[in-house]
């Protein structure tokens, strides 16, 4: 009897043998929060803008590649290539992104109207010619105001005297035309369309100022001061603007630049982002804060300190109160309930990136 | 998450074994059909689903209950039962020297039948049904300690990762030869586990949604050797 146990026992032992260096934990079901199929999208790369349509729809541009997905990257798009450096910050406006490289007096217009999938590229002719003979020609921004063109600000400074020019590119033709020039003390440091006709100017002279143009860029309102202060960031949507430098001063109007509303001083501002209704959501250094009220009153809807992976924020993209995004280089989170919550879309997890 | 523990199985089982054939050798002589008795048994517990056969070779398993004869043939006896299993194995990727085990203690009603006798062999048909307790941990060789002549290894043993329990049904044969019995039985069981929180919230820090409940098919091929010792 006792031989024939252990001849059973043996048996069993060897009919179950075989590859046991699993543990049982790992076999409780688990799903990866973020595909991983999305590692060429952020290995060695860099977020430089996201932003989300109508219809839920993700799209955004890194430094090596343009994306797009409809079910939270589950599957997406992507169109490897390079953007390249330029010479002038990106200037997006939902789908259509425009930027510049070469040099000032000779710029190279990089155009997509598709989230970069596709770009056009060419080097535009300027009337009046671009020149350096008198000074210093800088090309401060160029920015995407309607399908048809590309707006290109030029500030030059000579032996005392500035002076800045505003010339509209025409996509098609690729001609420049000036179609305002002034001269006087102030140094243009951004500028921003909320429609093809109207725009916003930030300057600077011994203070901060703004200048409002509402026939698309032929003529500009005398500069307002805004505050006595340096500051250089500009948002705008609808009537709603936000002027702030990363500093503990921020300003905001509700009124397209009448007036306006300073925040408390604790707040550094890092990233403003719009949404519809004049809703102002705004990075600082422990989380996001979000006004109601065009920036008088601030009410936290994330904060850092909650731990998890939303941290370290660079960016944010609101569609509306609810839905919006937040990004920093290989990192891209959405939220559906003002920011209270996030999901992670991208992120170099381990198993993403190995 | 580290607890010590003396494994104690290895202290009581030779010692009921012992109380077992003392009290044997005093109702053998007797030849009135019995309406007690009392189960120990030992053996292999073979995993027959991957859930649990692709992380465990094979378990062990002690079972003791006590049972009475009824029908007026004394052929059916109840047995409320205790059981005992255990898994064991290296695992190596979580540690060295780690072992990764499971324990399953279960408690239920077992009947058996006596269906047919031959010689000294009679056959039983077994059935059971039991609340099973499952817990999944790790646990690494700890210090040890000298108490007299006896040197007592510790065991250190992390927390349960995997924790809960759930219905066993069990079915078998059992040929016993007097004092011997040799027993072989499935056993259906599927519990539901949960998951420790701890590991669900490291698991979300590293982008990975784990369930909060695990129910693997812990099914298992029995057999096993015992000693009975029945009484009237």
């Amino acid at each position: 009897m006792k031989n024939t146990f252990f001849l059973l026992l043996c048996s069993a032992i060897i009919c179950s043998c075989g590859n046991k260096d699993k543990i049982l934990l790992s076999q409780t079901p688990m799903t990866y929060d973020v595909n991983p199929a999305v590692k060429p999208l952020i290995s060695s790369n860099s977020l430089l803008y996201a932003w989300i349509d109508n219809n839920g729809a993700i799209s955004g541009l890194t430094a090596n590649a343009a994306f797009k997905t409809t079910d939270l990257f589950a599957h997406f798009d992507m169109m490897a290539g390079a953007t390249g450096s330029g010479i002038t910050p990106y200037s997006f406006n939902k789908d259509t992104v425009v930027f510049a490289t070469g040099t000032a007096l000779s710029p190279v217009v990089h155009y997509s109207e598709n989230d970069g999938f596709s770009w056009a590229s060419f080097t535009p002719s300027f009337s009046p010619a671009l020149s350096n003979a008198t000074g210093t020609e800088i090309l401060v921004a160029m920015i995407c105001n309607d399908k048809q063109s590309v707006l290109a600000l030029y500030y030059q400074y000579y032996a005392g005297g500035y002076k800045r020019t505003l010339y509209k590119i025409n996509t098609s033709t690729q001609q420049g035309t000036a179609m305002y020039v002034r001269a006087d003390t102030y140094t243009p440091v951004a500028m921003k369309f909320t429609n093809s006709q109207t725009g916003w100017m930030l300057l600077q002279s011994n203070g901060t100022y703004l200048s409002k143009t509402t026939d698309g860029g032929a003529t500009w309102s005398t500069p307002a001061l805004i505050d006595n202060r340096y500051l250089s960031n500009l948002e705008a949507a609808g009537g709603v603007l936000a002027v702030y430098n990363n500093s503990a001063l921020n300003c905001f109007s509700t009124d397209g630049g009448a007036t306006w509303k300073k925040t408390a001083a604790n707040n550094y501002i890092s990233s403003v982002a719009i949404a519809d209704g004049g809703i102002i959501y705004a990075l600082t250094t422990t989380g996001i804060i979000k006004s109601t009220d065009g920036g008088s009153n601030w009410n936290t809807a994330f904060n850092y300190d909650g731990g998890g992976l939303v941290n370290n924020l660079q960016h944010l993209y609101f569609r509306n109160e609810q839905q919006g995004l937040a990004y920093a280089g290989q990192q891209l989170f959405l939220t559906n309930d003002g920011g209270s919550t996030w999901k992670t879309l991208l992120y170099p997890f381990p198993y993403v990136m190995q | 998450m580290k607890k010590t523990r003396i494994n104690p199985f290895l202290y009581v089982l030779p010692l009921l074994v012992m109380a077992f054939s003392s009290l044997h050798a005093q109702t053998a002589s007797s030849s009135e059909q019995p309406k007690y008795g009392i189960d120990l048994d030992f053996g292999a517990a073979i995993p027959t689903n991957k859930d649990l056969n692709s992380v465990f070779y094979t378990g062990g398993n002690v079972s003791m209950g006590f049972k009475f004869a009824t029908l007026p043939t004394k052929k059916l006896w109840i047995k409320p039962v205790c059981d005992i299993s255990f898994y064991s194995k290296k695992a190596d990727k979580v540690g060295s020297g780690v072992m990764e085990r499971i324990d399953m203690v279960k408690a239920g009603l077992e009947l058996q039948y006596k269906a047919a006798a031959m010689n000294k062999f009679s056959l039983y048909p077994v059935v059971k049904g039991s609340y099973e307790w499952a817990s999944n941990y790790f646990s690494k060789a700890g210090s040890t300690q000298q108490i007299g002549t006896i040197t007592v290894q510790s065991i250190d043993e992390s927390d349960k990762y995997l924790k809960g329990g759930g219905m066993a049904y069990d079915a078998g044969l059992m040929l016993t030869r007097s004092f011997w019995y040799l027993r072989a039985d499935y056993s259906y069981y599927k519990p539901t586990l949960k998951v420790h929180p701890d590991i669900i919230k490291e698991m979300t820090t590293m982008g990975i949604h784990i369930a909060n409940n695990y129910s693997p098919d812990c099914s298992t091929f029995n057999i096993s050797l015992g000693c009975n010792l029945n009484f009237r």
